[in-house]
C-alpha cells in the first residue's frame, strides 16, 4: 500500500524537474495537430468560435428556444463536458504506449500533458465566450467572474484524477475504453447542456444530480448566463468531488504504473 | 560501489507473464497465464568507459534488460546500482511527428529527452549538419525513408548529455558511412568517460565497436569478456551447438536439418544414432537440401537401390550439388564401364612412381568416387603426390579435408595442405585460405591472416580477392584501415575483370597486323593491373626488346611480380638471374625458382631442373632426378625432353631385343601411344 501524500509530493517533485519533457509533450500533442493547415494555430481560436456559430445558428433559426441568449447557455456548459469527458475516456497511457515502454520519464507526465492539452480548448473557447459576453454588452457579475479560475482549476483536477483511474484500468482491462466513450455519450445527455436543470422532469430529474459534470456545468453556467456568484453547494460539490477523484485516482494510477511496461 | 563500477547488478531475477492456451484451468473470459522466467539470478559490474555490446539470440532478453537497467522495469529479486545519469535511446524512431519537420522534430525530441530549448538552439545547426540530410531537414518527417528518419534519431542522440548510454538495436539502420560514424561516436563517448550499453544482432558492429561483450542465453549470462572473443564464441554457438541448431532445424531451416543429420552422424554434440541420421537428411531432402539428397542418396546406393539413388542424385543435382551432378551423370549414361577402364589405365600409370600420375589418378577417384574406399584410395594416390611436392595435389587434398567429404573434416590438415599450395603460389589455395580465416565457421576467425591470403592472391591478379583486399582496407578488418588503398584495390579490381576483354581485343589485333601498338598497349594495361600471364609475355618483350626499348631492368621487375602465382614466370625469372650472374656459379636463387616452379606443373621448369641435376650444376648431382624430371617433363608435354625420353626408351628396347627373352613392359607402351596422342 502506497502512502498516496508522500508519492504526491515526489510526484509533483518529479514533474517539476522534468518541466521540459511536460511541456515537449504538451507541444508535440499541439503543435502537431494543425501542422499541414494552412492558417496552422489559429484553428485553436477559430474552431470555438465556429463551434458557437453554428450552436447560435441552430438554436435560434432552426431550432428556437424562447431563452433569451440562449447561445451562452449552451457554449458555457458544452466545452468543459467535452473536456471532462475526453479525458474520461482513459486514453492517455494506451495511446502513448512507446513513452512508456521505451523512455524513462515520470509516467504521470504523459496523463498529465494529454490532459493539458485538452484543457487548453476550454480555456480558448472561454476566452472567446468572455470576449464575446463584453463586447455585446451583457451583464457581468465580477465577484462571480473571479470564481471561474477557480471552478476551471477545480474542474482540471477532477479530469486530472480520472483519467488517472480511468487511463490505468484501460492498460489492463482494454474493453473500459470502448465502455467509456459509450458511456459519456450517455453522460452529455443527461447534463444540463442543451436543457435547464430546473427543466428535467421525471427520471432525469432525479439523475442529473448524481451526475458530477452537473456541479460543474451549473457553476459556469451561474457565472456565464446568469451572471451571479454560484451557488456554494455547486462550489463545495466541485470542491469535493475534484478532491475526491483526484486522491482515488493518483492512488490507483501510482499503485500500478509499475506494471504498465510489462503489460503494454 | 568500487570507484568505476557505474552499474552493479546483484541476483537480479525477473519473469513475465505470458498466455499460455495449454494450461489446465479454464476460467471463462480470463486468458490463461502463467510466469514465464526470463532472467534468473544475474549478477554484473560495468566499468566507466565501457562500451558494452550485449548479444544472444531473438526473445532472450537483451532489451528487457537495458529496461531493467534504465529502470523502466523494475526487477522481481535482486538489485541494479546506477551511478550517474542515465540515458535510454531504446527505440530511436519513436515519438517522430510525422507532419513535423526535421528541423522541429529535432527540438521536440531533444526536449523529450529532457534539454532545455534554449540549449537545443544552440546546438541545433550542429546536429542538422550531423544529420547529413541536406534540404531534407524541413521537410515533414512522413516523407522521410527509415534509414533518414534513422540518422535523425541518431543525431538527436548527439547531444543528449549523461553518463551512461542505453541503446537498442542502434547501429543497424542506417548505411554504411552512417553507421561507422554513429560507432565513431560511441566510441568518442567512451573517451570522454562515459559509458555505453548497446544491444544489436549484427556481430561485426559489436565487434568492431565494442570493448566488452555479454552474451545473453538461457536466463542468465552465458559469456562475458573482451567483444571480439565472446562475438566468436557466439558465432560458433550459432554454428555449433546441438541445442540451437536443433530449434533452428525444428524451425524448419534445411540447412540446420542437414547440421543436426551431420551431427547424428559423427557424434557431435550428441550420440551416433543412424537412424536420426537418416530421419534429418529425409527431413532436410523433403525442403530440397542438395547435399541432404545426395547423402541420402549415397545411402541408398550403398544398400544397393540404384534406381532410389539414381533419382536422388537427379533432384540433388538440380538443386546445385555438383557432387551429385557427377555421379547422376555417371550413373546414368552407363559410363560406369569406361570409368573403370580409365581408373585401370591411370593406376597403372602410376607404377611410373612419378606425382603427376599419382596425381591424376587420384583426382579421377576423387571425382568419380561413389564408396568411401574410393576416397580413401584418393586420399592415399594424392598423398603420395604431395609428398613428392606436387601443388594440385595439396590443393585438391586440401579442398577434401576441407570439405570433409569423407571423413569427418579436419580443417588442420586442410589449412597445411592449402598452405602448402599457396606456398607454391597456387591462387585458388590463396583464396581458399584467405576465405577460411575470414568465414571462421570452421576455425577461429583470425581477419589478419586472412588478409595476408588475400592480399597474396589479390596482388597475382584474382579478382574476387582484389575485392575482398578492398572491403577489408575499406572497414579497417585485419588491417589498418586506408581508404587510399582500399581505392585503389577497387580500381584493380574493376581493372582484372575488364581483362577478359582486353585479352580479346589483344588476340584480335594481334591477328589484324599492323596493330602492334595498340595491342601493346592493352598488354601492358593488363599487366598493370597485375594479369601473371601478361606480365610474363610483357616481360619477354622488354628482354628482347620486341617492340619495346630494352630493359632488363623492366623485365626482371615484371618476372618478379608474375613469379608469385608460379608457373611459367619463375622460369623465366631464373633464366634471367642466371645470364645476369657473373659469379661462374649457378645462383641458389635461380634453382629454387626453378624448383618451385616445377613442382607447379611448368614442364620448361622441369626439363631445365633434370639438365640441372645432370650436369651437377648448383645442385649435387643425380641421375636418377634427371630421370625422373626428364619423364615427367615429357609428360607434360616439353618438346626437348620427349626427344631426350624417346631416344631413351629406344635404347632400351633395342637392348631388351637383343636380349630378347626379355619382357617387354606394357605400360610403358601405352605411355608411348599417350604422349604421341
Amino acid at each position: 500500500m502506497i502512502n498516496i501524500f508522500t508519492r504526491l509530493a515526489q510526484s509533483f517533485k518529479d514533474v517539476r524537474a522534468n518541466k521540459t519533457i511536460l511541456l515537449a509533450m504538451i507541444r508535440r500533442n499541439t503543435a502537431g495537430r494543425y501542422k499541414s493547415t494552412y492558417v496552422g494555430f489559429v484553428w485553436h481560436l477559430l474552431l470555438p468560435v465556429l463551434m458557437i456559430v453554428v450552436l447560435t445558428i441552430t438554436f435560434t433559426y432552426i431550432r428556437p428556444r424562447a431563452m433569451e441568449d440562449f447561445w451562452i447557455y449552451l457554449s458555457a456548459g458544452i466545452f468543459p463536458v467535452y473536456f471532462i469527458s475526453s479525458c474520461l475516456r482513459g486514453r492517455a497511457i494506451t495511446a502513448n504506449a512507446s513513452y512508456v515502454t521505451k523512455m524513462k520519464i515520470p509516467r504521470e507526465i504523459i496523463v498529465f500533458s494529454t490532459v493539458i492539452t485538452e484543457f487548453l480548448s476550454v480555456v480558448f473557447a472561454y476566452m472567446v465566450i468572455i470576449i464575446v459576453i463584453l463586447l455585446s454588452g451583457q451583464y457581468v457579475n465580477w465577484l462571480g467572474m473571479a470564481m471561474l479560475p477557480v471552478e476551471l482549476f477545480l474542474m482540471f483536477i477532477f479530469s486530472l484524477g480520472s483519467s488517472y483511474l480511468i487511463s490505468t484500468i484501460t492498460v489492463f482491462i482494454k474493453d473500459v475504453g470502448y465502455i467509456m466513450s459509450i458511456v459519456m455519450r450517455l453522460v452529455i445527455w443527461i447534463t444540463p447542456t442543451f436543457f435547464l436543470a430546473s427543466e428535467a422532469k421525471g427520471l432525469l430529474a432525479t439523475i442529473v444530480w448524481y451526475n458530477p459534470f452537473t456541479y460543474y456545468v451549473e457553476t459556469f453556467h451561474d457565472i456565464l448566463y446568469y451572471g451571479i456568484f454560484p451557488h456554494t453547494e455547486y462550489l463545495l460539490m466541485s470542491l469535493i468531488l475534484a478532491a475526491g477523484m483526484f486522491l482515488l485516482g493518483a492512488f490507483v494510477f501510482f499503485t500500478f504504473e509499475k506494471k504498465f511496461p510489462e503489460v503494454l | 560501489m568500487e570507484n568505476d563500477v557505474v552499474i552493479r547488478i546483484r541476483g537480479l531475477k525477473k519473469s513475465y507473464t505470458i498466455i499460455d492456451p495449454h494450461l489446465n484451468d479454464s476460467r471463462f473470459l480470463f486468458k490463461k497465464k502463467k510466469q514465464y522466467p526470463i532472467f534468473d539470478g544475474i549478477d554484473l559490474d560495468i566499468k566507466r568507459g565501457d562500451i558494452v555490446g550485449i548479444l544472444g539470440r531473438n526473445g532472450c532478453g537483451k532489451s528487457t534488460f537495458l529496461k531493467m537497467v534504465s529502470g523502466i522495469l523494475e526487477p522481481d529479486e535482486g538489485t541494479i546500482e546506477v551511478k550517474g545519469k542515465v540515458a535510454s535511446i531504446l527505440e530511436l524512431s519513436m515519438g517522430f511527428h510525422a507532419d513535423l519537420s526535421g528541423r522541429d522534430n529535432i527540438i521536440l525530441r531533444s526536449e523529450l529527452y529532457g534539454i532545455p530549448r534554449e540549449e537545443v538552439m544552440e546546438h541545433l545547426d550542429k546536429i542538422i549538419e550531423y544529420t547529413d540530410l541536406g534540404v531534407f531537414i524541413d521537410n515533414p518527417v512522413r516523407t522521410y525513408s527509415s534509414g533518414m528518419r534513422s540518422r535523425l534519431a541518431f543525431s538527436v542522440m548527439v547531444n543528449v548529455d549523461a553518463d551512461i548510454f542505453l541503446i537498442d538495436e542502434a547501429l543497424s539502420t542506417g548505411d554504411a558511412a552512417f553507421a561507422s560514424k554513429a560507432s565513431e561516436h560511441l566510441k568518442n563517448l567512451v573517451r570522454s568517460g562515459k559509458t555505453v550499453l548497446f544491444t544489436s544482432h549484427s556481430m561485426n558492429t559489436i565487434k568492431r565497436t565494442c570493448t566488452r561483450a555479454v552474451w545473453i542465453s538461457e536466463r542468465t549470462i552465458k559469456m562475458d569478456g573482451p567483444a571480439d572473443e565472446v562475438v566468436e564464441e557466439y558465432a560458433h554457438s550459432i554454428n555449433d551447438s546441438f541445442e540451437e541448431t536443433l530449434s533452428l532445424a525444428n524451425d524448419g531451416s534445411s540447412s540446420a536439418q542437414y547440421r543436426i543429420a551431420t551431427f547424428y552422424r559423427d557424434g557431435v554434440g550428441v550420440e551416433k544414432n543412424r537412424e536420426e541420421w537418416i530421419r534429418w537428411l529425409n527431413e532436410a531432402a523433403v525442403r530440397d537440401h542438395p547435399m541432404a539428397l545426395n547423402d541420402l542418396a549415397d545411402i541408398k546406393m550403398s544398400e544397393g537401390d540404384t534406381e532410389a539413388a539414381v533419382e536422388l542424385y537427379q533432384r540433388a543435382a538440380e538443386n546445385g550439388s555438383y557432387e551429385a551432378r557427377r555421379k547422376y551423370a555417371t550413373l546414368q549414361g552407363e559410363t560406369l564401364e569406361e570409368i573403370s577402364e580409365l581408373r585401370s589405365i591411370l593406376k597403372d600409370l602410376c607404377s611410373s612412381g612419378y606425382p603427376y600420375d599419382y596425381c591424376n589418378y587420384g583426382e579421377l577417384m576423387l571425382k568419380s568416387a561413389l564408396k568411401e574406399d574410393d576416397y580413401k584410395e584418393a586420399i592415399e594416390y594424392l598423398t603420395r603426390a604431395s609428398e613428392m611436392g606436387w601443388t594440385d595435389a595439396d590443393l585438391l587434398l586440401g579442398q577434401m579435408y576441407r570439405d570433409g567429404n569423407t571423413e569427418e573434416r579436419n580443417i588442420e590438415k586442410a589449412i597445411v595442405y592449402l598452405t602448402k599450395a599457396a606456398e607454391n603460389g597456387n591462387n585458388k589455395a590463396m583464396f581458399m585460405l584467405g576465405d577460411l580465416y575470414y568465414d571462421g565457421k570452421f576455425l577461429k576467425k583470425n581477419s589478419e591472416e586472412a588478409f595476408k591470403w588475400y592480399l597474396k592472391s589479390a596482388s597475382v591478379g584474382n579478382a574476387r580477392s582484389q575485392y575482398q583486399v578492398g572491403m577489408m582496407y575499406s572497414s579497417g578488418e585485419g588491417v589498418e584501415k586506408d581508404e587510399d588503398l582500399a581505392k585503389q584495390w577497387f580500381a584493380r579490381y574493376s581493372s582484372t575483370m575488364v581483362n577478359d576483354s582486353r585479352k580479346k581485343a589483344m588476340d584480335t589485333l594481334r591477328a589484324r597486323k599492323g596493330d602492334i601498338a595498340l595491342s601493346n598497349d592493352l598488354l601492358k594495361a593488363m599487366s598493370r593491373s597485375n594479369h601473371p600471364a601478361s606480365m610474363t609475355s610483357l616481360a619477354y618483350k622488354y628482354e628482347t626488346g620486341k617492340g619495346f626499348k630494352k630493359s632488363e631492368k623492366a623485365a626482371m621487375e615484371l618476372l618478379r611480380k608474375a613469379s608469385v602465382s608460379g608457373g611459367a614466370s619463375r622460369l623465366k625469372l631464373a633464366e634471367l638471374i642466371e645470364t645476369k650472374d657473373e659469379s661462374g656459379t649457378f645462383p641458389q636463387e635461380s634453382l629454387d625458382l626453378i624448383k618451385s616452379a616445377a613442382s607447379y606443373g611448368d614442364a620448361g621448369a622441369m626439363y631445365k631442373l633434370a639438365l640441372l641435376y645432370k650436369d651437377g650444376k648448383g645442385i649435387e648431382q643425380n641421375m636418377d632426378e634427371y630421370r625422373r624430371y626428364m619423364r615427367m617433363a615429357s609428360e607434360r608435354g616439353n618438346k626437348d625432353a620427349k626427344i631426350v625420353v624417346k631416344g631413351w626408351d629406344k635404347r632400351t628396347e633395342r637392348r631388351k631385343s637383343e636380349k630378347k627373352g626379355g619382357t617387354n613392359p606394357p605400360k610403358k607402351a601405352q605411355k608411348e601411344e599417350r604422349n604421341e596422342s
